[in-house]
């Protein structure tokens, strides 16, 4: 028996034969369509449970087709495959209703994954009906690698709802750039984004911008003031560095998201508000709540749903993509014209650590372009900002080493610096003690005697 | 969260070969002679770790 209804419509041939093979030895029933105008008529009598949709399409925009589909028959799940990767198409597919997204060229294990998901989604049926307006494309964030694209898709989904959200990342990985695309894309969006640091105020200062106070609640207080969360009505809240809030405005911030109460400092009547809590946070907070730094119930609170962002030399081939976006806008800064970066630089930034992400690019290469003369961007005008921190010690012009070369040399690395101390160098290394044993012996690692 | 000095020998490992990656331009062939390991291996090791050129969609 089939184990369900696919309908493909895509105007690649080839592509449309492999999905339709592919597909069909896993046991599903499928048809094929090259335009969007047979597709849509399939569709009314296929009633397939999972429509696969090339976003390009010959005749209409694959975005219309899936907003025409999502019309006729709400109950099916909708993937779209597209050649570009772009946060703004993504998002505009979630928005509309689409489950899933995937990138050509098409991944079989990525599609299957995609299709066992729609099948599951429209075994339960629980997709609200997402009303398909239009969206402001906002937030500039790039990236192509897969981690990126996961980012869109939660994107996608967070902000057709009102959950609580935590986005952890390091410090200039563009974490209030994330959080300010949730709230562009959802439908509060003329409401307010209030953006708040935690770590910038101190401690009664930041109760009283968060809840406000009344006249007379301390000293200099001459007025009733609002907080920022009267002030947000049904927008956005987005406290930064959130591990850096005291306790005592911890538990005022936990009944905040219990309840939707809170009172102004000072104040004796119970207020009720109902903007959005989006928080952030560069520390690691489980660990903060182990050491009864930060509260647990609290961290459940604010963790309903978690973005990863991870930093820059984790994804490190988004380095291009990000420096050609980043260059066009510095040179519309700084009334500069350059096209190009010289290959060796690239190389050297692709290699680096960014420990300050994706901040600290703009920052080099705002540096570098000043330094700049003509069009293309050398060498030598990038170097004398990345520090000698190297990815591990790699000289751009020698050959690069292997493998094995590079992981013996890390794990001596981390020998020398815990003084040959086995235990603590495999917990750093993330593996096993016998592995390490084992690797060093393969590698004629031995303390100097 | 802040940037750790000391990497897990996994970290490292993705680094390398997405840099080996990124410098022969995703050349399996070139990057796995670079690396010193068969063309196999990092193929595998490329899915595994989740790799995957931005630059692709450029080609079609």
């Amino acid at each position: 028996m089939a184990k369900g209804k696919i309908l493909v419509i895509d105007d690649e041939q080839s592509q449309l034969e492999l999905l339709e093979l592919f597909l069909t030895r896993k046991g599903y029933q499928v048809r094929c369509s090259a335009t969007a105008e047979e597709g849509l008529r399939f569709d009314r009598a296929f009633e397939p449970d999972v429509v696969i949709l090339d976003i390009h399409l010959p005749d209409k925009d694959g975005l219309e087709v899936l907003q025409e589909l999502k019309k006729k028959n709400p109950r099916s799940n909708t993937i779209m495959i597209t050649a570009y990767h772009d946060m703004e198409t993504t998002v505009k597919a979630m928005r509309l209703g689409a489950c899933e997204y995937i990138t050509k060229p098409i991944d079989v294990d990525e599609l299957e994954k995609a299709v066992t998901r729609a099948f599951r989604l429209s075994a339960q049926d629980r997709r609200p009906d997402s009303g398909g307006h239009p969206t402001t494309p906002k937030g500039p964030i790039i990236g192509n690698s897969r981690a990126m694209k996961e980012i869109f898709k939660a994107v996608g989904m967070l902000c057709e709802n009102r959950v609580t959200v935590l986005i952890e990342g390091e410090t200039g990985t563009g974490k209030e750039l994330i959080a300010k695309a949730i709230h562009d894309f959802s439908p509060n969006r003329d409401h307010p984004f209030l953006a708040i640091n935690c770590s910038a105020l101190v401690e009664t200062l930041l109760e009283s911008e968060l809840f406000g106070h009344e006249k007379g609640a301390f000293t200099g207080a001459h007025v009733t003031k609002k907080g920022k969360f009267e002030l947000a009505g049904q927008g956005t809240i987005f406290l930064d560095e959130v591990g850096e809030i005291p306790l005592e405005v911890q538990a005022k911030l936990l009944r905040f998201l219990q309840e939707r109460e809170f009172q102004r400092v000072g104040g004796e009547t119970t207020l009720k508000a109902s903007a959005r809590v989006i928080a952030a946070t560069n520390r690691d907070l489980w660990e903060m709540v182990n050491r009864g730094a930060f509260r647990e119930d609290l961290y459940y609170r604010l963790s309903v749903a978690r973005i990863h962002i991870p930093p820059l030399r984790e994804r490190s081939e988004d380095i291009r993509l990000l420096t050609e976006y980043l260059l066009k806008k510095i040179n519309a800064e700084l009334g500069k014209n350059i096209r190009k970066i010289e290959e060796k630089a690239m190389l050297r930034m692709i290699e680096y650590r960014w420990p300050g992400n994706v901040r600290q690019l703009e920052n080099v290469l705002t540096r570098a372009a000043i330094a700049t003369h003509g069009e293309v961007m050398p060498e030598d005008a990038v170097l004398p900002f990345l520090g000698r921190e190297m990815a591990h010690g790699t000289k751009v012009d020698q050959p690069p080493l292997s493998l094995q070369e590079v992981e013996k040399e890390h794990i001596l690395k981390t020998l020398n610096h815990t003084g040959w101390h086995i235990t603590n160098t495999a917990r750093i290394l993330g593996i096993s003690r016998p592995t390490l044993r084992l690797k060093m012996k393969d590698y004629k690692l031995l303390p100097k005697p | 969260m802040e940037a750790r000095q000391y990497l897990t020998l996994k970290e490292v490992r993705r680094r390398h070969i997405l840099i080996t990656l990124v410098r022969t331009g995703w050349d399996v062939k070139t990057a796995s002679a670079l690396l010193k390991v068969t063309e196999r291996y990092l193929a595998k090791e490329i899915k595994k770790l989740g790799l995957q050129n931005p630059e692709a969609w450029k080609r079609g």
